[in-house]
């Protein structure tokens, strides 16, 4: 609730999906012998999700996205914190209870080979929502829906009796994508649903995503590590680093002008994100992160029990930062940061700034 | 879908003569059989006898073509022993053997197969952790300390089953039970290994997302997919059948064809060997065949090989 929401500060209507202090620890095994670890793959995380917006999580590998999508969708417990859609607590739910919410969410996955059954045909797999929530019970009325569906994500009808390994990459992505939105879902969480996709296709893909949600008014939580994918479809962007969102706010206000260190590399090491602005030199991209490997969180939690997490790859870092971790601040402007020194809005790059 | 099951089946038959064309010419390389058949103080004469009688002072070719002839119109050869058809082995044993295999088999594919999902879906716990120990000690046990075990158990100590025969159908459930729990345990192995394969796939979270009950999840998705990988180590364990049959029809002395097999052995008996290591294979290959099937039956991939399916 505390997670200022960027939109329409005025009139506060309840969001769709509110998330606080979200948090979801995986303890690697300790048996037979080895000291007990935690992984904080999300760690306090507060995010609501208006309906009719599109949330865009970028982070480098291993950030927590894909957990947090997971959570939101409560197809994960969560360790600590709570997920309410629609204002019921998932946590408070039974898992029929649960099962039957998810007639209103839907998960695109990454890859979507791998997310269609190879053994189905298109058609029986892309209805098969209606069967389980037994929600179109004549065969009749499910063709009309098929139909109606792949026309929605442009998909020729015959399509239907095809199975996966026998269409395109990007057939395949919008056969997922009828199937998600099979019984009009308030919610989508598209992880990293381009990622697998020749860039071309990434483009139409996007676009279609785009659209389906302008029809439809649900709320979209767009995972990604690519800034641009995220520019394309989301209104808001929220930048996650080691569990945590350490910056989020308006995609074009975070882009013009990033308020926290770890997003400006984003931006640095992104080639082309914003016209005039060149790639970074050698320099900077070592220390901008992308190219530097996946943050551990492990190693975070381990080693950091306090101060900020990006510290060890922060140009910006000074003592404070190494003992007292910054909090996810609202600003004024709607956006919020977790930083000691966040960038001055409108502030030169901080490799000239330092 | 024709043209794949067209296919396999040219290759069993294929499969069947070249195993049996391999056996016929092996067992007379090198070999007196007379010699063999008779015994070592028979007189040179009646060794030349006996094998010009039986056909073996022929070339093996002929021989070989002499055979083939015969099995064209139904001729599997003579037992030495009573002179009767080899084939009546095979006729008066054949039932008995089936009717152990089979139930043996359906025990094997029920127990290894729900062994193996309750433990993938219990992973990690003490379900999963006490299947597969049962299931390693299983499959390191050799058949027949199983079949004793278990005999000593329900037969001489608790006195509530037969020890050996086969008159009645209590008299089946030991060596039934030794068949199918040996082979169960490395079912249970298999599936369990293919549906954690599977239980990882994005489509089983797509069907869990998609607000699936979890049984639903396994039976439309999950268990669909494992079979395929299952079905093939299916196809692989029909070739231990004749080590099975053997022993287990020893142990409990059911009137099979597996011990009839060792007998014919011991005597030598030419016609009748070679009979039922062709019914053996028959079974093997027809078993095989019956996996292929299910094998494109159960995946898209395999069955649409034929017709373009675009990659
Ligand atoms: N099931 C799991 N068990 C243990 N660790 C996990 C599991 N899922 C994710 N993690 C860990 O949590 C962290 C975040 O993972 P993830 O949410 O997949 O990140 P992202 O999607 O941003 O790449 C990683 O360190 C990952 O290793
Ligand atoms: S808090 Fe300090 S270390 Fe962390 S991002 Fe800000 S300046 Fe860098
Ligand atoms: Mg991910």
């Amino acid at each position: 609730m505390t997670g200022g929401m960027a939109m329409g500060d005025g009139e506060t209507a309840p969001p769709l999906v509110d998330a606080s202090a979200l948090t979801r620890l995986f303890e690697t095994r300790r048996w037979p012998f080895g000291r007990r670890r935690g992984v904080r793959a999300v760690d306090g995380v507060d995010l609501s999700i208006q309906a009719g917006e599109c949330v865009g999580i970028v982070g480098e590998s291993g950030s927590g996205k894909s957990t947090l999508g997971a959570l939101l969708l409560g197809l994960q417990r969560p360790s600590a914190g709570d997920v309410r859609f629609a204002g019921q607590r998932l946590a408070a739910l039974t898992p029929r209870a649960l099962r039957r919410l998810r007639a209103e969410m839907a998960l695109v996955h990454q890859n979507p080979l791998g997310a269609l059954d190879p053994r189905m045909r298109l058609g029986p797999q892309i209805v098969e929502p209606l069967i389980i929530h037994a929600i179109a019970a004549d065969a009749r009325e499910r063709r009309a829906r098929l139909e109606a569906a792949l026309t929605d994500v442009g998909l020729p009808p015959a399509i239907a009796e095809r199975f996966p390994h026998q269409v395109s990459g990007g057939q395949r992505q919008r056969a997922v994508i009828a199937r998600a939105l099979m019984l009009s879902p308030r919610f989508v969480v598209f992880d990293e649903a381009v990622s697998a996709l020749d860039v071309s296709v990434q483009a139409q893909i996007l676009n279609l995503i785009k659209r389906l949600q302008r029809q439809s008014g649900a709320a979209h939580l767009f995972i990604t590590h690519d800034l641009r994918a995220v520019r394309q479809v989301a209104d808001r962007v929220a930048v996650m680093f080691a569990g945590r969102i350490v910056e989020d706010g308006p995609v074009a206000e975070v882009i013009r002008a990033p308020r926290h260190p770890y997003t400006r590399a984003l931006i640095d090491a992104a080639p082309k994100l914003v016209p005039g602005r060149r790639r970074r030199d050698a320099r900077t991209t070592e220390v901008g992160s992308v190219d530097a490997g996946p943050a551990d969180p492990t190693l975070a939690v381990a080693t950091t029990p306090a101060g900020c997490a990006y510290r060890t790859r922060c140009p910006a870092a000074t003592a404070l930062c190494s003992t007292v971790r910054p909090r996810l601040a609202s600003e004024d402007t709607g956006r919020r940061v977790a930083c000691h020194h966040p960038a001055a809005e409108g502030a030169q790059p901080l490799a000239q700034a330092s | 879908m024709i043209a794949y099951a067209g296919r396999r089946l040219v290759r069993a038959l294929l499969t069947l003569w070249v195993t049996l064309t391999a056996f016929f010419v092996l067992l007379r390389l090198n070999v007196d059989i007379g010699m063999l058949a008779l015994n070592q103080n028979a007189s040179p004469e009646a060794v030349a006898a006996f094998n010009a009688r039986w056909g073996f002072d022929q070339p093996v070719l002929v021989q070989y073509l002499d055979y083939v002839r015969g099995l064209l119109v139904g001729d599997f050869g003579f037992s030495f022993r009573d002179s009767r058809p080899a084939v009546d082995w095979v006729f008066e044993r054949l039932p008995k053997t089936l009717q152990l295999s089979m139930t043996g088999f359906a025990l094997m594919v029920t127990i290894g197969v729900t062994a193996g999902i309750a433990a993938a879906i219990n992973r990690g716990r003490a379900l999963d952790r006490t299947i597969m120990s049962l299931a390693v000690a299983g499959y390191s046990m050799p058949s027949f300390v199983l079949g004793l075990g278990l005999m000593y158990a329900f037969a001489v100590f608790l006195q509530v089953l037969p020890s050996s025969g086969s008159t009645t159908w209590a008299h089946l459930i030991l060596p039934a039970a030794t068949y199918g729990l040996t082979g169960a345990a490395g079912v249970a192995r298999y599936t369990r290994s293919a549906m954690l394969d599977v239980i990882g796939r994005p489509y089983i979270l797509a069907a869990h997302a998609t607000g699936t009950p979890p049984g639903e999840v396994i039976t439309r998705h999950a268990a669909p997919n494992a079979a395929i990988p299952v079905v093939t180590f299916l196809g692989f364990s029909a070739g231990q059948l004749v080590g099975h049959a053997v022993i287990v029809e020893t142990v409990f002395a059911w009137p099979g064809l597996g011990q009839a097999l060792v007998t014919a052995v011991a005597f030598r008996d030419l016609a009748v060997v070679q009979v039922m290591v062709m019914v053996f294979v028959a079974f093997m290959v027809t078993a095989n065949f019956i996996v292929d099937l299910l094998y494109g039956l159960l995946n898209p991939k395999i069955r649409m090989a034929g017709h373009g399916g675009k990659r």
